[in-house]
């Protein structure tokens, strides 16, 4: 009879126990999508509207390649599905060639952003794995080498430049190849294959978008007015100072520390031995989206052109040119022309004659050490 | 608490009433005495708890103790507890259902009409399933614990009232997946899963958890039976 009790106590608990856990949960469905991006970036529209009127720089496209943007090789997808209260919940990374992939997706909703691949010199991170994505690119040197201010023609009628007569502090870092990036929040992955294509036996859902450029293009041309043949290049090459280090992928908002930019500039004296030419890739002013003229208007930066001068005299000297407000008319790049009077920057006999053999940087200061190993994910 | 006045209820059902003589059996010449065979209990601080996440809440338990005649030191029980709340608008769900069973072993021996009382060693071993949820995710899953423990159990004046307290130590094993709410159309709860779906393996993350596993203050009544002296 006590068994009998104990038992007859227990039934009615357990077949109360019985009711169904809830909510009954599901897999999300695998979808597959058809990607297709397509190339944002009008130069005309980014650049001067009249920018291959500005440019007159006889610039050797078989030698020094396109002045413009050309088509990316690869391109990764990073998808974030998103939780309930919008917020990351896992991170996916896909890769394929061209504009045109085809991903798998699970179905709901993702944050998704595009970029470019296949430089070894523009570097990718976050701060974890469903954190926003930045580019950036590796510091090479502690700072520039000392030089000269010198003012342009316009500066000079203008009543004088702003330039910075104190030494530069920022790092010097690569600088950047082409990035192109599309980033879609809240990007909604249909469930319902009404929204799909069926092409050969599959569902396909198709998503488009359009890359926007996310480095941008400087074209520098410096006309050297009473030159006279006393300066035959820029041999030691040239630096840009003050633009960010890096750029957040996903909201567009650059860096705000900043770093200097080293490039090559180059001089065609067969065509105009008074006129040199560069294309420079940066980041962009920092701090701000470029894209955003309000966002742009909101920062200060100060922007220097190093240039380290090649005399025919065998010697250089590196001079710097402030550009801050040229450069400032232009968030996403464009043409740059500068007009120097040689008088104001002659040879003289203090300046270190040219090392012998190629290859060499004046403007550079003490090059980092490499330490460690950088992975790059492809 | 309507659950537990339920099962009192059920309980007073299912519990044999006064000893019936046998048809045309003489009547017994020995004097009868009322000895105790079950205590039930609730556990006090379960009853009206907090859930980290969830907030206050309720989980009604309910403690069974039988008191076998011939063990004067040893029992044996069970404890469930049973909370299904369920809030779908606010996304909330805390929905345990445990069973544990368990035997005492008292350090004092009892007498025949008494309960047994005093200070005891503690052998649980309990299995749950669950489905909890806050924040618009949760966790579904099924464990198994074991654990040892000590009590104090105390009648309340002569009454046949009592309180009962005591610990556990032990481990806990569960499988159970993770959840999100979808937040579209179809108002679904997903896995927090985003691999291959044909990898898909459910309950594939595990809980363990080495340390206190029950602990308990309770109020409890023993139903007596009438016995021959």
């Amino acid at each position: 009879m006590h068994w009998k009790s104990f038992i007859s106590v227990l039934l009615p608990l357990a077949i109360l126990c019985g009711c169904q856990i809830d909510p009954p949960l599901h897999l999300r469905r695998l979808a597959e999508t058809d990607v297709e991006l397509k190339m944002e970036f009008d130069v005309d529209m980014m650049w001067q509207i009249d920018w291959q009127t500005e440019w007159v720089f006889d610039w050797d496209t078989e030698i020094l390649g396109e002045v413009g943007y050309s088509m990316p090789e690869a391109i990764r997808l990073h998808t974030y599905p998103l939780g309930p209260d919008d917020e990351r919940r896992s991170h996916q990374v896909n890769n394929f060639y061209g504009t045109h992939g085809r991903v798998h997706l699970f179905a709901g909703t993702h944050d998704m952003l595009f970029h470019n691949i296949g430089s070894e010199v523009n570097l990718f991170r976050s701060e974890d794995d469903l954190a926003d994505q930045h580019a950036y690119t590796r510091v090479i040197a502690s700072g520039l080498q000392d030089s000269h201010p010198v003012e342009t023609l316009q500066q000079k009628a203008a009543g004088g430049s702003k330039v910075d007569e104190e030494e530069f502090t920022e790092s010097v870092a690569f600088e950047p190849d082409e990035l192109f990036s599309m980033y879609d929040p809240a990007y909604v992955i249909s469930d319902n294959l009404d929204d799909y294509e069926f092409i050969d036996g599959r569902y396909i859902l198709r998503i488009k978008g359009e890359l926007r450029a996310a480095t941008f293009i400087y074209l520098i041309q410096i006309a050297l007015k009473n030159n006279y043949g006393r300066v035959i290049g820029c041999m030691g090459g040239a630096a840009l100072t003050g633009v960010a280090e890096g750029v957040n992928l996903m909201d567009r908002v650059t860096h705000t520390e900043t770093v200097s930019i080293p490039f090559d500039v180059f001089i065609n004296r067969e065509s105009d031995p008074d006129l040199l030419g560069a294309r420079v890739l940066t980041f962009g002013i920092p701090g701000c989206n470029p894209y955003d003229e309000a966002s742009v208007a909101a920062t200060e930066s100060a922007h220097n052109l190093i240039l380290s001068i090649t005399y025919s005299t065998g010697t250089y000297k590196n001079i710097r040119v402030d550009i801050t407000d040229k450069l400032r008319e232009l968030p996403t790049g464009g043409v740059i022309t500068l007009e120097l009077d040689v008088d104001d920057f002659p040879p003289g006999g203090d300046d270190p004659p040219v090392p012998e053999g190629g290859g060499f940087n004046a403007v550079i200061g003490e090059w980092a050490e490499e330490v460690g190993s950088t992975t790059i994910v492809n | 608490m309507l659950k537990n006045v339920l099962i009192l209820a059920l309980l007073a059902f299912a519990l044999p009433g006064k000893a019936q003589p046998a048809y045309g059996a003489p009547a017994p010449a020995a004097p009868e005495i009322r000895v105790p065979v079950v205590g039930i209990s609730t556990n006090i601080p379960y009853d009206l708890t907090w859930v980290p996440g969830y907030g206050v809440t309720s989980v009604p338990s309910f403690s069974v103790e039988y008191f076998p005649a011939r063990w004067e030191r040893w029992t044996v029980g069970a404890d469930v507890e049973w909370p299904m709340w369920k809030h779908w608008k606010t996304h909330r769900f805390l929905q345990i259902n445990n069973l544990t069973l368990w035997t005492r072993r008292y350090f004092h021996t009892r007498a025949r009409d008494s309960r047994p009382e005093g200070l005891y060693l503690l052998g649980n071993a309990n299995a749950v399933r669950y489905g909890i949820g806050y924040d618009k995710k949760g966790w579904e899953g099924e464990g198994l614990g074991a654990s040892v423990g000590l009590g104090y159990k105390r009648g309340i004046g002569d009454s046949r009232w009592f309180w009962d307290a005591g610990i556990a130590l032990g481990a806990f094993f569960a499988r159970q997946d993770p959840y999100v709410w979808g937040n579209d159309a179809s108002g679904w709860y997903y896995y927090d899963y985003y691999g291959d779906p044909d990898e898909f393996k459910a309950r594939n993350q595990r809980l363990f958890w080495v340390g206190p596993t029950r602990i308990y203050v309770s109020v409890g009544i023993d139903l007596q039976r009438k016995k021959k002296h």
